[in-house]
Formats: structure tokens, sequence, C-alpha cells
């Protein structure tokens, strides 16, 4: 609105300045010539001018849809009729022929006529506003020289009306009004809009048409005719009474024209309807894209929308990860009829082609069905992403109509934007439980640290040093080391199966188990039989504990290891390296006295020096960029070249060879490292 | 982690899995799907084909221990077959040739199961 936007002020006062100020002018000069009336007409614009003013600023802060437009219209036409009424009442209540009389001298009676064509100055600036709004609704093109043109053909002829009265020259009224008419007929043909109406409120336009059509034509007949209104109007204002009748005269010809084509516009309004819901449908699932966290609530809006844009009675997805094929969000359908549904569908799929719509006739599935179940047809579309189908989208009617083209062509779009909603709420979820198994390996590297010894023993005879470096994904490494008893000092270096929070649980486990053997058993055989058989309880069928439980006895100066499945103990004497390697199945592996049977007890009688490395697979099965492993050759290689350094200067070089042998690949499993130089008490008395 | 894949094949009512790339933690899934799909048929008598299959994890080797017990209470078993030294290694360490039937090529093991 070009006018509010220049003044933004309230003109309440001015309407009312010049409502004041025509009121005295017409107290002052009752009668008069041409000059008279025509200053008289034009304060009477200037107070329409005021009161449109004010009505545009209160209405346009409000949006208006056709039909209540529409309707204000059939309202302002039942109040003025009323007031015309009214007027005629008042009028043959004082008598017409004192009209003139009264006007100049009672005041009373002058103002209470004033205040009558006060409220008709409103109501036909309202009614004016109401065909501006209406003219310019839905229009694209620039239409504003047309209602300009017809304006200023409505104001001409309206003045014109002055010279026809004082000066007898009626043919320029008629020459402006002819003009008028045939600029409202152009105008009548600017209404683009009801096409986009829904077909209930097509139906209802043309009964308010009908309604108006008839309702303009009783106000015409009551402005035009001679009785007490139009004398009434007339002493008034001759240009506005004119003005009015024109008005009303174009509201005939607009609700005429109007009438007829929305008439002609109500067969093909279901069409339009359709095609109206299908890109509002696309619109939500559009917005929906971006938005959706919850996937349930995203298989609800699709299902919802589904029924509508394709006409269908039941909707539901099924997601071709689910392996029990469950219905997502189904509407309208139990989970029985939708199965049948579905398997009669994949039956009549194009083999070879299985990213079409597939379209079948299901009415064989309503046996045993109640009526609430009864379905014809129904079709499935795949959803698809990057070529592969994640899913279907299923619907189903029961109306005894098969799916359409238009149907077929609904679906398909709207099962691919469905395709893409589904894939993003997919890939919001898988990070979301990427980021939330990212905090769960957290955890479980932190627990699995704290449960790891803080700090190594200081034990007389024995040099110690160990190194643990989880993995990202936590392995469930487990070393600890035991005061078994004054001369007896034990220890475990363990390697649990599998990886993450569960392997780190049944590494926790593990721990509990040996922490509370130790106190009871100090011989490495007994330890590792007792917690194959307790941990029968904690692991899974497909879980297993590769370990080594060693024993050094200070006082007979022996080493008694037991292995269960571990990898083989490194043992430097005499600048040679050996492996040691007694039998022993995994823990976990088997649970009958197999374990027990197989378990080998290993002794050695211990020399001055000899080193003893033990590690788990994360040393030897680092990988390289080309996948290959380190080996144990290489770890051997190191140990023997380095044995003659302390225990702490060879597991340094250790990790030193195998972090430059895996630069760049990720470090995908525990290492853990455990390094045990024998000093007798030679040595130690010497020291 | 590289790739991995199975392949099955029927001799007879020998059922033959080949295995193929990198088996751990990551591909076991895949493996654990191909045997439990022999186990809704029916089927128990399995013959792992390890020729093709480069590396084994612990995860990869715990699918074997999942199944075994199925198999062999329903008079099957899991006989595994043609490990290159690397990965029969692991394999050895951890004791299995001591709980399970494992042979140098596939023949030998499935007419294990045919005599």
């Amino acid at each position: 609105m070009e006018i509010t936007s220049k003044i933004k002020q309230p003109k309440v006062q001015l309407f009312l300045i010049a409502a004041i100020g025509l009121f005295f002018f017409r107290m002052l000069f009752s009668t008069g010539g041409l000059l008279i009336s025509f200053i008289n007409e034009m304060i009477v614009l200037g107070v329409f001018y005021f009161s449109l003013l004010n009505l545009t600023q209160v209405l346009s802060k409000k949006h208006f849809s056709a039909i209540t437009l529409v309707k204000s219209l059939l309202f302002l036409t039942l109040v003025s009729i009323l007031l015309y009424n009214f007027l005629e009442g008042f009028h043959s209540l004082i008598g017409a022929e004192q009209i003139e009389l009264l006007s100049s001298n009672a005041i009373f009676v002058s103002l209470i006529t004033f205040s009558f064509d006060l409220l008709i100055i409103i109501l036909l600036s309202y009614l004016f506003l109401v065909f501006r709004l209406l003219f310019f609704l839905k229009q694209r093109k620039n239409v504003k020289t047309y209602f300009t043109a017809f304006l200023v053909f409505l104001v001409l002829s309206s003045f014109a009306t002055l010279l026809d009265k004082y000066a007898g020259w009626d043919f320029i009224k008629m020459a402006f009004t002819a003009n008028a008419i045939i600029l409202m007929a152009i105008n009548s043909l600017k209404i683009s809009w009801i096409a986009f109406l829904s077909k209930k409120e097509k139906k209802q336009l043309l009964l308010f048409s009908f309604g108006l059509i008839v309702l303009f034509g009783i106000s015409i007949s009551l402005i035009h005719s001679d009785n007490g209104i139009s004398k009434v109007l007339n002493n008034f204002s001759p240009s506005l009474n004119y003005f009015n009748l024109l008005l009303n005269i174009y509201g005939v010809i607009y609700f005429s024209f109007l009438f007829v084509t929305t008439l002609f516009h109500l067969p093909t309004a279901e069409a339009f309807d359709r095609k109206a819901t299908e890109v509002t449908s696309l619109q939500i699932l559009s917005r929906l894209i971006n938005q959706v966290l919850d996937f349930k609530e995203l298989g609800d809006t699709i299902t919802d929308l589904a029924i509508k844009v394709c006409n269908a009675d039941a909707a539901w997805i099924i997601l071709t990860d689910d392996e029990t094929k469950t219905p997502v969000a189904p509407k309208n359908i139990g989970f029985v009829t939708a199965d049948k549904i579905q398997s009669v569908l994949f039956s009549q799929r194009n083999k070879n082609n299985d990213k079409e719509i597939t379209f079948a006739s299901v009415a064989v599935c309503n046996e045993h069905e109640t009526k609430n179940e009864q379905f014809c047809y129904a079709a499935s579309a795949p959803l698809k992403s990057h070529n592969n189908v994640n899913g279907y989208l299923f619907v189903a009617k029961k109306a005894e109509v098969p799916f359409d083209d238009e149907d077929r062509s609904a679906l398909e779009t709207f099962s691919d934007y469905a395709s893409i909603a589904t894939e993003n709420a997919k890939l919001l979820k898988s990070s979301i439980e990427k980021e939330r198994l990212e905090r769960e390996l957290d955890v479980a590297r932190e627990m699995q640290g704290k449960l790891l010894p803080q700090s190594i023993p200081e034990v007389e005879h024995l040099d110690i040093s160990s190194v643990f470096v989880p993995a990202f994904e936590v392995g469930g490494d487990y070393y600890d080391f035991f005061k078994l008893s004054a001369d007896k000092f034990g220890f475990i270096i363990a390697d649990v199966s599998g990886k993450g929070i569960s392997a780190a649980f049944i590494m926790a486990e593990l721990r509990g188990i040996i922490e509370s053997l130790v106190m009871t058993f100090d011989n490495p055989k007994d330890i590792l039989v007792k917690t194959n058989e307790i941990i029968e309880r904690t692991l899974q069928k497909k879980n297993f504990i590769t370990a080594v439980f060693g024993v050094f006895d200070f006082k007979s100066e022996k080493l008694f290891l037991s292995r269960a499945g571990h990898s083989s103990i490194l043992f430097v004497r005499d600048n040679e390296v050996r492996e040691i390697l007694p039998g022993g199945v995994g823990l976990g592996l088997t649970y009958s006295g197999k374990f027990e049977f197989y378990l080998e007890e290993y002794s050695l009688q211990l020399k001055e020096n000899d080193i003893f490395v033990l590690y788990t697979d994360g040393v030897t099965e680092a990988k390289d960029g080309n996948l290959d492993d380190f080996g144990l050759p290489a770890l051997k290689k190191i140990v023997t070249e380095f044995q003659n350094e302390s225990v702490d200067t060879i597991a340094k070089k250790i990790m030193t060879q195998v972090s430059l042998f895996s630069q760049g690949s990720p470090q995908h499993d525990d290492i853990t490292l455990l390094l045990f130089k024998w000093k007798n008490n030679l040595e130690k008395q010497h020291g | 982690m590289a790739e991995f894949s199975t392949k099955h094949r029927e001799n007879g009512e020998v059922n033959i899995i080949e295995l193929n790339g990198y088996l751990d933690a990551h591909t076991a899934q895949h493996l654990e799907h191909a045997i439990s799909d022999l186990i809704t048929k029916n089927k128990y008598k399995v013959v792992v084909n390890f020729e093709q299959l480069k590396y084994i994890s612990s995860a990869g080797l715990g699918v074997f221990m999942a199944f075994i017990e199925t198999m062999r209470t329903n008079s099957g078993d899991i006989k595994l077959a043609g490990m290159q030294p690397s990965v029969y290694n692991i394999f050895d360490l951890l004791g299995f040739p001591l709980l399970y039937e494992i042979f140098p090529t596939e023949t030998e093991a499935v007419n294990k199961f045919k005599n």
C-alpha cells in the first residue's frame, strides 16, 4: 500500500477535522451555485480520502483471503442497504419537502442526516478498498494502470454530475461513465485468483457471488430511484451518490463475471485441489528433510502425506535393512494385512528392475478381513539412494478404482523426496551413533587404563618394564603383577578377543577373577583352570581370552608358567632368543576337561640376566601401509640386539621400531609389552 | 580394514564356505550370517576353506567358536581346511587344532565327513 508507506501517523484526526469542516461548511452554505457545490464536493472527496487512508492503515495489517474479502463485501452491502432503509424511514418521518429547510435550520436533524452521510462515506470507502484488494489479489503483472484509469474515470464521472446538474452538460458525464463502465468490464476479468481456491471455496464463492449480484442490484435500485434516499444523498453530495451508483454497478458486473467464471472452473476444481495438496505435501516434506531428528516422526509424516497425495486409504514403510520387515509408521492398516499386501506386491515386482513402482490388485487379501481392512488396490514405491533401495513406501486404497497415472507420478515424486528424507535421517542417526560409540570407547579406554597397574612394583630379583598403548577401539589387553608370598611373585598378560566396550568389560571381569584367585592359589595352571571355569558365565560363545600366567620363585630361583592360547614368551639367555611355547588352549575355547588336560605346566631354572619378553598380538600384528605384520622375527631381532641393555631400554627400542614400522597406519589393536630381567642374589650383594 | 567375502558351495551334504580376504572384527558379522544361514536350513556339515584368506583376527576366530557346538550337537561339525601358514599359526597358538579338525586341503576335510 503506497499510501500507508508515505504517511505513517494515524489520520483519524485528519478525517475528523475534514468531517467537522464539512459539517460547518454545509451549515454556512446550505444552498448555492456551482462554486459552492464544487467546494462541497471537494471537501467530501477529502473526507472520503481520509476515511480511505484510515481504513487502509487498519486493513493493511491483516492478510485477507479471497473468500474473506467476498464475505466482507456481503457484509458491507447488507449494512449499506440497511442504512438506506433507515434513511428512507427517517426521510419519510420528517417529510420529504422539509429536507432542504431542515438541513440548514434544525441542528439536530442536520446532525443526524450528516451522521448518515458520514457513515455512507465510510462504508463507500470501505467498499472501494475491498474491491481494490480483490482486484490486486494474486496479480503478478503490473495491472495498476487499469485500476488507476478506472479510478480516474470513476472520479471524473462523479464530478461531471455537477456539470450535468448546473450546466446541463450531461454528455460529459455520459462519456466518462461509458469509459468507467468499459474499464469495469476489463477489470472484472482480472480474477485469476479463483483458480487457487479449493473446490469447497469455489462452491461458496458461487453462492456468495449470486448473493452479491442481488444485493448490489437492490442497492442500485435504492440509490437510483426517485425516493427519499436518493434525495438525501443527492442533497449531500451528488458526486458521491453517483460514485456510489457506479461502484454498485461495478459490483454487479464484477460478480457476474465471477459467477460465470467460477461456474466454469468448478469441474476442474478437484484436479486443481489435488495438485495443490501435492505441492503443499512436497513442501512440508522438503522442509522436514533437514529438520527431522526422529525417524519415527519422519515416517509418520511421510505416510500421512502419501495418503493425501495418492488418494489412498492406508500407507506404511518397510526398510530393507530391517530383517523382520516390520511396517514403519503404518497408517490405517494392521501389521497382518500390511504383510499380506506386501507379499502380493513383492511377488509382482519386476525382478530385473526393482527400482520401479509396482501396482497390484490386492482384493485377494480381503478374505478373512474385517470391513475396515479391505483394500482393493495397492502400490509400492522404492525409496532409493545412490542406486540402492533402502526401503519401500506402500499405499493401499479401498475404492474399487485402480491408481491412475496421476497417482503414479505423484507417488513417484513423493517417494523420491521421501528417499532423500529417510536417507538424511539415517545419516544423521549414524553420525549420532558414531559419536555415541566414540564416547563409549573413551569410557572403555579410561576404564581399561584404570584397571591396569598404575606403577611397576619394586621387586628384589627382577627388573620389570611394561608398556601399554591402547588402540582407538579398545582391544581388551590386560596385565598385572601380584606379590603372592614373600618369595613368590606372579604376573599375568592377557588379551580378550573382540574390541570396544564389551572387550573392556570382559577384561574388568577377568581382573576381578584373577585378583581373587591369587589370594588362594599360587600355581599358574591352577589359576588359569579356575579362571576358565569362572569366566564361562561371562563369556559369550564367540569370545575367548588368551593369557599367560607366570610365577617367579625367588627361593628356588625358578620360573613357573602356563600359557592359555597366548603368543609365545621370548626368552633370552647367552645371546640366544628362544620361544617358550607350552601347550594350552585359550580361555573360553572349551569348558570341558580338555582345557585342563591340554594346559602344560612349564618351569625353568633361572640364571643371571635371563630376559623374558611377553607381548600381545598388537605388537607382532602391528601393520604397515601394505597391511604386512611387524612380525615375531623383527621382535626377536630387537630383543637380541639390545639384550645387554636395561629392560626399559629394550621396551623403548621395541616401541620405536613398532611405531616406525606402522607409521601412517592406524593402530588397530592394543599394544602391551611386559619385560622381566632376572637378577640373582650375587648381583644384589655386589650392588 | 580391507575386504572380505565368502562363497558357498555344496558337495553332497557337505557345505563348503570359501573365505576370501581379511577376516576381522568388522567383517566377522558377514561370516556369522553365512553360517547362521546354513543353520536355518538345517545344514550342519560345514567345511571352511581358508585358501584365499589372508588374515584372521581374534574376532574372526570367535565366529567358529560361536557355532561349533550347534553343529556338533546336530551330528555335524565345522572342519577347517587349506590354511596358509600365517593363518594356521594363529589357530595353533590358540590351541584350535586340539579342539577342531584342521586339514591341509578341502578334499581331505570333505572326505572326513563322507567316511
